[in-house]
C-alpha cells in the first residue's frame, strides 16, 4: 500500500509528534506509516483521512 | 518529582528502575532478606507505576499491539519446535546412554503438549468472539 500521508503533513505543515498526539498513536506508528513499513487498520486510517479531512483513498493507495 | 514525560523518557526511567528493582531483588534472594525483597518489590513496582502516570503521550496503540502478537508468536513456535528437538534428543540420549535423560525428554514434551492445548483453548475462544 502506497501512502501519501507525508505529503498531506507537510501540506499542513505539522510535525510527525503534532500527528501522532492528534489522533492518539506513538511518532513512530507515523514514522513506520511514512515509510510504507506499516499498514494502518481501517480505524486509524480513518483517523488520519478524517484529521486531514479528505477520504482514505486519497492517502492511502491500495495497489 | 517528574512531571510531564515524554515516551522515550520514560522508557529510559523505566529501564533503570527496573534494573535497580532486579538488582535489589536479586541481593535479598541471595541473602534471604525478605525485607529488602518485599522493599524492592514495593517501590520499584510503584515508582514504575508513578513514572507511567507521568507520560503525556501514548505509551502504546495498534502498532505496538502488532509488533507483541508477531513477537509472542515467534517466542511460540520457536520455544515449542526447540523444546520439541531437545526432546527428541533427550530421548535419544536416554535410551542409549543414561536413562535419566528419558524424564527430561518426557517432561520437556509435556511442557510442549500442554501449551499446545492452552493455545488451542485460547484459538477457539478467540475464533467465537471474532465470528469464526
Amino acid at each position: 500500500m502506497e501512502t501519501k500521508l507525508k505529503v498531506f503533513r507537510a501540506m499542513r505543515d505539522i510535525t510527525q509528534e503534532e500527528l501522532a498526539q492528534a489522533i492518539g498513536v506513538t511518532r513512530q506508528t507515523i514514522i513506520s506509516i511514512e515509510r510504507g513499513n506499516y499498514n494502518p487498520s481501517l480505524e486509524l486510517a480513518f483517523k488520519i483521512a478524517r484529521h486531514f479531512e479528505v477520504k482514505i483513498e486519497d492517502i492511502f493507495i491500495y495497489r | 518529582m517528574v512531571v510531564g514525560l515524554d515516551a522515550s523518557t520514560y522508557w529510559k526511567y523505566q529501564m533503570i528502575a527496573t534494573g535497580a528493582m532486579g538488582l535489589l531483588l536479586g541481593l535479598g534472594f541471595q541473602q534471604d532478606n525478605k525485607i529488602l525483597i518485599v522493599t524492592a518489590l514495593v517501590i520499584g513496582a510503584s515508582s514504575v507505576l508513578y513514572l507511567r502516570r507521568q507520560v503525556e503521550e501514548p505509551l502504546y496503540d495498534e502498532r505496538s499491539a502488532v509488533v507483541s502478537m508477531k513477537a509472542s508468536a515467534a517466542a511460540f513456535s520457536a520455544f515449542t519446535l526447540l523444546s520439541l528437538a531437545a526432546a527428541a534428543v533427550f530421548f535419544y540420549l536416554g535410551n542409549t546412554s543414561n536413562p535419566e535423560y528419558l524424564q527430561w525428554s518426557y517432561g520437556l514434551a509435556f511442557i510442549v503438549c500442554a501449551i499446545m492445548i492452552i493455545r488451542l483453548f485460547f484459538w477457539i475462544y478467540y475464533t467465537r468472539r471474532y465470528g469464526g
